[in-house]
């Protein structure tokens, strides 16, 4: 029994200690999220639009290896308050989207609007348990 | 039809009132929290735990003699964080269920009128535990057990039926870029202490973003409750019900939207037309619902609804929400509409009807 009980721990011991590294590399990602959400705004409001849609586009691939690298579970339905960090992540994924298509369209006004709202999403989704 | 049942009068649906303490989902470190939810209000009598004989979770929280207005306490778990693997979250007590598409938090559904899977087809609560792990950053597995009821584990409560447990489960997958989500879930289990027919459910929900300014979702349940019907011998005979919707959403502009809502439900062997006093049949048109005053309508013949809806979805500010919808129903095989608001057992006298109705939902 207690051979059993050490062998447990071990196991929960190798899982939780591979958990962290890719939570070290998760956290990077999304601190570089921010950083090209945050270049993207500036150059959509100066009118840089093509420079703006890459950064978005980098913005949008930190993301996913954010969520690679340390996924959510993703709730089954949405109740409101419920899993803030989906909630957040849809959200932000969704205005970074809209960025990135005006950006390209080259509409700054919008662009610069679309990615200010995403850089609040994903600073929400950093900041949600 | 449920939830906004009243015609031509003005309704408070839902007050709704939740404490929580949301735990986090990564991290190395255990987490504890949980949520309660207080509702008052006339959608408050659908979403209550009837369980069965009645428990008294939240069933008899107002005096009898209040007729529309109700109070329910929808959910109240206490959620665990597991820092195993990739993070294992557990819910135990009671909560919402993760059938379906739309939900009863007014603030979460596109439409202010609801489905009729939603309404008569699918649970709105459980009690007992559930677990959700995210296997990557796509696919998230949930699983668990609920008791407490006469109906497979439907809207059970804490006190009655707990001998009889149901398996609730789904696998849910979402792209990389969130643009599409596939969920199936379901319950099976026995249909209470004293019944052990089989009582299960699945309902598939596709999720598609064609673009950022339009939406799709496809959905299709299939519910069976073995015995669960009166066959014309007079013998229990098996019962099934099932139906498709499909929601189209288009962004007009920042804080406006249309949608669309087409669907069809087959009550295919009359289970709505079972004796709704015998609290083992009649389930699927819920006997909460009934005991709630107003179903579909009972002692119909085995039927298809059908409804298109069109509404809008009007956001002027981050607090402030407000969704005009136009329906229409009709039904092949009864005349369930205009039954003049009659509670259960009384059909009415139209094969069809047209709906206005409108909400504004503040949110605080």
């Amino acid at each position: 029994m207690k051979n059993n009980m050490s062998f447990m721990g071990a196991v929960v011991a190798v899982f939780v200690s591979c958990a962290a590294p890719s939570m070290a590399y998760a956290d990077e990602q999304g601190k570089e999220a921010i950083e090209d959400l945050q270049k993207a705004t500036q150059d959509s409001a100066q009118g840089a639009t093509s420079k703006a849609a890459k950064e978005l586009d980098e913005a949008e691939k930190h993301l996913i290896k954010e969520n690679k690298a340390h996924p959510y579970a993703e709730p089954m339905k949405q109740i409101s308050g419920e899993a803030p960090k989906a909630e957040a992540d849809r959200k932000a994924f969704r205005e970074l989207k809209k960025a990135e298509k005006d950006a390209k369209k080259k509409v700054a006004g919008d662009a610069a609007d679309e990615a200010k709202k995403a850089l609040s999403d994903v600073k929400e989704k950093e900041k949600a348990p | 039809m449920t939830f906004g049942d009243r015609s031509a009068e003005l309704q408070m649906n839902q007050l709704y009132l939740y404490l929580e303490r949301a735990v986090t989902t990564s991290g190395d470190d255990w987490d504890f929290g949980g949520r309660f939810d207080f509702m008052y209000g006339t959608d408050a009598g659908f979403t209550q735990a009837y369980g069965a004989p009645q428990g008294n979770w939240d069933l008899h929280l107002n005096a009898s003699n209040i007729k529309f207005y109700r109070t329910a306490l929808p959910q109240a778990y206490a959620s665990i964080y597991a820092p195993i693997g990739n993070g294992l979250t557990l819910k135990l007590g009671h909560f919402y269920t993760i059938i379906g598409y739309e939900v009863v938090t007014a603030p979460d559904n596109f439409f202010y009128s609801h489905a009729y899977t939603m309404q008569y087809g699918e649970p709105f609560t459980h009690t007992g535990l559930l677990g959700s792990y995210p296997i990557d950053s796509n696919w998230t597995l949930t699983g668990g057990v609920v008791t407490g009821s006469v109906v497979g584990g439907w809207d059970g409560g804490f006190n009655q039926g707990l001998g009889a447990w149901s398996g609730i489960g789904g696998v849910g997958w979402a792209s990389d870029d969130q643009d599409t989500k596939v969920n199936i879930s379901g319950t099976t289990g026995p249909t209470s202490e004293t019944n052990s027919n089989q009582w299960s459910i699945y309902s598939l929900v596709i999720q598609h973003n064609f673009t950022q300014d339009l939406h799709y979702v496809f959905q299709h349940d299939h519910g069976f409750a073995d015995g669960a019907s009166v066959g014309a011998n007079g013998k229990p005979q098996d019962a099934t019900w099932y139906g498709i919707n499909n929601y189209i959403f288009y962004d007009l502009m920042d804080d406006l939207s249309v949608g669309l809502r087409g669907e069809w439900f087959r009550d295919d062997d009359a289970v709505v037309s079972s004796d709704p006093t015998g609290a083992n049949f009649g389930r699927v048109f819920s006997i909460g619902r009934q005991v709630g005053g107003v179903g579909l309508g009972s002692f119909l013949p085995a039927s298809s609804f059908y409804a298109f809806t069109l509404g809008l979805n009007w956001k002027p500010s981050k607090w402030l929400m407000v969704r005009p919808n136009l329906r229409y129903d009709w039904a092949d095989g009864s005349r369930p509409f205009n039954n003049g608001g009659a509670s259960v057992g009384y059909a009415g006298d139209r094969g069809d009807q047209i709906l206005f109705s409108t909400d504004v939902v503040i949110t605080f």
